[in-house]
């Protein structure tokens, strides 16, 4: 059996699922900056280096969305898994469903 | 004879006659109940076709309104029901499949599947008589999640002013000192609520939520089986829970026929929305299979 590709919603699948990726990584660096901001540790000219960082990789993520027209985010993301935990919670309750879902 | 082939299966419930009369189900085809002889045994049924109902998303919604509301209506009116999912059919039997050569009409195989059952289902009918269901959904509203569960960087004002980099980050401080201070809320309030609940609740069983809201955090999601006349306590528990916790939102519907605590026993699944066929409507839902 042969697969039929579009090669450009590919692409574009491929580069949303990247800008998704890439900002799951950019709120673990927030979760990070503010943890360091938290500590008290920081000069505020590091703080201000830091979070002026963070603005410019997020204006950036920005524009690669408005340009390729992708509208999905990491909010989706969390959305699905906030689906995804509750479904697989209630099969680990009720391992009933599994055998339901499997007779189909 | 008639041309119609197979019972559409609604419910099973006490028989009371004329608990039925008026009662419309799927396109409106009036409905009717077949006593179990010698049993207080009924099926809440209607002619159909032995072909399984389908169609498009939005028609089977209404479908499974339809059938509902008519399920609603007999449980209000006798007081205990047994509910089955969608697209329940029983068929005439071939007459090859029959022992005797004739092939029972489908009205026959199901007071030959119900006679068998009638102890088990009378006892059932007797846990639910004079319940209900009622779905409780509680979250925390991060929004109204107030200053005194959160705290304030002292340092907030001077480094706003220091550039659009800072407020920022700022702004995502103070997102997640929300966030962390619903997380707490939630947990305390999770076993708060479930304790009191369950203090009032004869069946309790989580469920997925039906609503989701983007600022809210999870709390709690059930389905409980209460006796009607302690609809009101589980209100006034949650009520109480709210006036404790302003940022506590509630959401409470009901009340439904037991549709979540008819799944255990005779096998019958929760209604959730989904067309499911009955291979060819041979038989009522195969009892705990």
């Amino acid at each position: 059996m042969s697969l039929t590709v579009d090669e450009k919603s590919l692409k574009h699948g491929v580069l949303s699922l990247v800008v998704t990726l890439v900002e799951v990584i950019q709120e673990a660096l927030e979760r990070q900056a503010v943890r360091r901001m938290n500590g008290g540790d920081l000069t505020l000219e590091e703080m201000e280096r830091l979070a002026d960082a963070l603005l410019e990789l997020d204006e950036a993520m920005e524009q690669i969305k408005d340009d390729h027209g992708i509208t999905s985010s990491v909010a989706d993301l969390h959305r699905g898994l906030d689906e995804v935990v509750d479904d697989v919670v209630d099969k680990l309750i009720n391992p009933r469903r599994w055998a339901e879902e499997a007779r189909g | 004879m008639t041309e119609q082939t197979a019972l559409y299966v609604y419910a099973l419930v006490r028989h009371r006659p004329g608990a039925a009369d008026g009662v419309t189900g799927l396109d409106d085809r009036p409905l009717r109940l077949v006593p179990v002889p010698g049993t207080d045994v009924a099926a809440l049924v209607h002619d159909a076709s032995p072909k399984p109902f389908e169609g498009a998303d939005d028609q089977v919604r209404r479908w499974v309104e339809q059938q509902s509301r008519a399920v609603t209506t007999v449980w209000e009116r006798t007081g205990g029901v047994l509910p089955m999912t969608f697209n329940v059919l029983v068929a005439d039997e071939e007459p090859a499949q029959d022992p005797a050569g004739g092939g029972r009409r489908a009205e026959q195989r199901l007071t030959d599947w119900l006679t068998g059952r009638a102890a088990e289902i009378t006892e059932r009918l007797d846990a639910l008589t004079g319940r209900c269901e009622l779905r409780v959904e509680i979250t925390v509203d991060r929004t109204a999640v107030t200053a005194r569960e959160t705290r304030t960087d002292p340092r907030a004002a001077q480094l706003a002013g220091r550039s659009a980099g800072m407020r920022r980050l700022l702004a995502r401080q103070q997102e997640q000192d929300v966030r962390n201070a619903a997380g707490q809320l939630a947990d305390t309030l999770h076993a708060e609520a479930r304790h009191r609940l369950l203090s009032v609740a004869e069946d309790f069983r989580d469920r997925g939520r039906a609503h989701r809201a983007p600022d809210e955090t999870d709390v709690l999601s059930a389905a409980l089986l209460v006796r009607k006349e302690d609809i009101d306590t589980v209100g006034t528990v949650l009520s109480e829970l709210r006036a404790r916790h302003p940022a506590v939102r509630i959401r409470f519907l009901g009340p439904w026929p037991p549709y979540s605590f008819t799944e255990d026993g005779l096998g019958m699944r929760e209604r959730d929305g989904t067309a499911e066929a009955v291979g060819g409507g041979t038989r009522p839902h195969p009892p705990g299979v």
